[in-house]
């Protein structure tokens, strides 16, 4: 092995035939997100979640270890660049719900794995799961001490049940197709209040159907309209002692690590994103002459902000994949990277959509085309995941006044 | 398959490079302070010397060619070592590199025989100069009448090539005594009538060069110490039998030159920036500022850093990917160096100018490093094709093709 950008035939294969599923099926569902509601938006997407699930899309996610099929987390990624290129929001119901099993994948235990994931694992139906950390009031310092309110869902045991109060919100998928629940919810709540929260905070499993479920609203989102963000309480939610997921009280921790995997994918939608936004603009700016002489492709202030997106977009890839390589291997610099990819992807996307919309003119101010959509769903990405600014830059500044850092780390790492 | 861990070989050549850096090139740094270009270079010479001996000009040259070299991503590990203490003297090394690609790219196996060998054995200072651009501006060289284009001239007289005219930015071109480089590979129009992609031909000149008239070395911003000349070419002899490629064929084989070193520039960009990041780090975790606490615990400070450390780890791994494309002769090769070059050069510059903003005054004292960098880094996006004039150009040319397809460059179509 050495430096290489190259896709094996496993790649490719898989590169195309997510890319001719996103076309055939991932395409039609994006009428969905013309209806009224946020809940009807999300409804209407069932059927095309549906055929991702059967033709192998989420076991593809899950590892091979816990039952699925996926080897590496830069497969994943040539995957989901296909889908989320063509589809956000239904793409980012399916990455969702990868995001809600990972603390089960990454800190759960054979039994929990055995009797949880099953769902999961056949290629039928249309299960969901939520990782539910973010709260009403803001979670960026969900690690605060008090007087902080840093996690504010709470866990009390009471004999051999976890009792859990709180409320929880910007959830992908959490109260599920009928609001009575996800099939998995992965809650991250404070088990002990009297300790730092470093140790006081767990992730516990909740199983559908959870009586104490209470939808609040659907969030109406400015993009990603087809993906559904609940509001919502947990009332006296009771759950099983067994469904402790890692250690107890170490939940801060395993949602670090969820969150670290997930941060390098944040960067390969932004990839996305930006790349049907280009195919559309260097369409239209070899073919639409707005009046003139020739196609606009001709002027030089087009054809250099074409050059300069481009330019942005090979970066991020590159970047992403390196990122997402590091997570596989396990390197030193895997975490440090992840965020990079995820703070670069997110904020590049941002800022390459304005400029295509500003290339093509006016015209991609109506939502005949797609820019505005891909413009809308690109604003999120800097604000989840761990919002940029209160999170991911937070962590890189943390990495960066280890005593032990070394800006080298991150190259030069020679094959074992 | 998708990688980015070194050979061992690689690793080790990473650690051998920095090691040289360090104990060697650092002190070159001095020469810098001399009052003229002239002095300056040839104050860099000893060092240019012992890189030579140890070996890493002969890194530089394809195996194939006699050199050392395994390809550009071996190239890039060790620029970016060397370039990130000393980018003087590592652009003489690599200008002259530069110099060599035509007949590298272009020339026939008995021309290299001919004219490699000062390069290939690990000794003395051999110089070669590629004589590009000229005053007035070579952006527009391919252009048609009216525009000048080149504006160098060749004529055939005899068994020879007959050369006049002007050319300027030419790193060590007129060499360590005004007498030229040990090669010239000079891009002339042979052809007076010819339409440009047929009129315009690279030759090859050996010094010392009679006829080479020294202008002026050129009093750059940066890169110091490095000899950047402007000159004239009167009535300048070279054997016929010195033309490298086909005749006429001189564009073609200038812009295979350039799609080589673009690559490098972006690595060039991320030494430098690598250079700034690491004082500024340190100067953050130590220096207090008359405040409670090291800088670095502010939070403006901690984002600022995140976000250079952020774009240094993103122009490393595009040039590497650039580097790796022309390895392999991806057909994406082309768009991926040019993106490199304008990414990791402008990187450069806005990453190095926001890291002096982290440092504060002090870095506006060129006890600090900081100055010296951004100078060199200001030659990025201008050298070796500008940006503007040229590479983004290059770019909406490809995507202006029939056949463009913007998968290619993405291992995607």
């Amino acid at each position: 092995m050495a430096i290489d950008f190259r896709l094996t035939a496993r790649h490719s294969e898989l590169q195309l035939q997510s890319r001719q599923f996103a076309r055939e099926v991932l395409s039609r569902a994006l009428k969905a997100e013309a209806l009224p509601t946020a809940e009807e938006r999300f409804a209407a997407t069932r059927p095309a979640y549906e055929a991702m699930i059967a033709a192998g899309f989420l076991r593809k996610c899950i590892p091979l270890s816990a039952g699925g099929e996926n080897v590496a987390l830069i497969d994943t990624a040539i995957m989901v660049e296909e889908l989320y290129a063509v589809n956000a929001s239904v793409t980012l119901t399916l990455i969702g719900t990868v995001l809600g099993l990972l603390p089960l994948l990454i800190g759960g235990t054979e039994e929990q794995r055995g009797r949880l994931l099953p769902p999961f694992l056949k290629q039928a139906g249309a299960p969901l799961a939520g990782f539910c950390a973010t709260e009403p009031g803001g979670s960026a310092n969900a690690a605060s001490p008090p007087p902080g309110d840093g996690v504010r869902t709470t866990a009390t045991l009471r004999g051999e049940r976890w009792i859990i109060e709180g409320r929880k919100s910007w959830v992908s998928s959490a109260t599920g197709w009928d609001r009575k629940g996800a099939d998995i919810l992965s809650v991250l709540c404070r088990t002990n209040p009297d300790v730092p929260p470093e140790r006081g905070i767990s992730v516990l499993v909740v199983e559908r159907p959870a009586s104490g479920l209470v939808f609040e609203r659907a969030i109406d989102s400015v993009g990603h309209r087809a993906h559904l963000l609940p509001q919502f309480n947990l009332r006296q939610v009771s759950v099983s002692r067994d469904n402790v997921v890692g250690s107890l009280g170490g939940g801060l921790a395993l949602t670090a690590a969820c969150f670290t995997g997930a941060a390098a994918l944040v960067g390969v939608f932004a990839v996305a994103l930006m790349r049907a936004a280009f195919e559309f603009t260097l369409d239209f700016a070899r073919t639409e002459r707005r009046g003139g002489i020739h196609p606009i492709i001709e002027h030089q202030a087009v054809g250099y902000a074409l050059a300069d997106a481009k330019t942005a977009i090979e970066a991020a890839r590159c970047r992403c994949w390196r990122a997402c390589q590091a997570v596989d291997v396990q390197s030193p610099g895997a975490q440090e990277l992840a965020i990079e990819a995820k703070i670069h992807g997110s904020e590049t996307a941002v800022r390459v959509l304005t400029e295509l919309m500003r290339v093509v003119g006016i015209e991609s101010y109506d939502h005949a085309l797609p820019l505005g959509r891909l413009l809308q769903d690109a604003l999120a990405l800097p604000l989840f995941g761990g919002g940029n600014i209160g999170v991911r830059r937070r962590q890189l500044h943390a990495i960066l006044k280890r005593p032990e850092y070394d800006p080298l780390t991150t190259s030069g790492e020679a094959e074992v | 398959m998708i990688d980015f861990t070194f050979t061992a070989q690689q690793r080790d050549l990473q650690l051998a490079s920095r090691k040289f850096a360090k104990e060697v090139l650092n002190e070159a740094k001095a020469a810098e302070l001399l009052s003229t270009p002239e002095e300056r270079f040839l104050a860099t010479r000893p060092t240019y010397e012992a890189m030579v001996a140890a070996g890493y000009l002969r890194k530089c040259i394809p195996a194939p060619a006699g050199g050392d070299n395994a390809g550009m991503i071996d190239m890039a590990i060790l620029a970016e070592e060397f370039y990130s203490v000393n980018a003087s003297v590592t652009l003489t090394m690599l200008g002259t590199v530069l110099g060599l690609l035509p007949l590298l790219l272009g020339g026939t196996p008995d021309q290299c025989m001919r004219l490699l060998g000062p390069f290939l054995k690990p000794s003395g200072v051999p110089l070669a100069g590629f004589c590009s651009s000229e005053p007035g501006g070579s952006a527009n060289a391919a252009s048609p009448p009216p525009g000048e284009g080149v504006r160098t001239t060749a004529r055939r007289e005899g068994g020879n090539w007959v050369i006049n005219g002007r050319k300027k930015w030419v790193s060590s071109a007129t060499g360590w005594n005004r007498e030229g480089a040990n090669l010239l590979c000079v891009v002339c129009r042979t052809d007076p009538a010819a339409a440009p992609d047929a009129a315009i031909s690279i030759l090859a000149v050996e010094g010392p060069v009679t006829g080479l008239v020294f202008e002026r070395a050129i009093d750059t911003i940066g890169h110091r110490a490095h000899l950047v000349p402007q000159f004239g070419l009167q009535n300048v002899a070279t054997p016929h039998h010195n033309l490298l490629g086909q005749e006429g064929s001189g564009l073609a084989l200038s812009a295979a030159a350039f799609t080589g070193t673009a690559a490098l520039v972006g690595i060039f960009g991320v030494a430098l920036m690598r250079a700034a990041f690491d004082f500024a780090l340190h100067f953050a975790r130590t220096e207090k500022r008359g405040g409670v606490h090291a800088i670095i615990e502010h939070q403006a400070v901690g984002y600022a850093l995140a976000d250079a450390k952020t774009t240094i780890e993103a122009a490393r791994c595009l040039s590497w990917r650039a580097c790796h494309a022309l390895d392999i002769q991806s057909p994406a090769a082309e768009e991926l160096a040019v993106q490199a070059k304008i990414f990791g050069s402008e990187a450069a510059v806005r990453v190095i100018t926001d890291l002096m903003r982290v440092v504060g005054i002090d870095s506006y004292d060129h006890e600090a490093p900081f100055a010296r960098l951004l100078q060199d880094a200001l030659a990025l996006p201008i050298f070796d094709g500008g940006n503007m004039g040229i590479r983004r150009r290059q770019l909406q040319m490809m995507f202006k093709r029939n056949d463009y397809d913007p998968l290619a460059a993405s291992g995607a179509a």
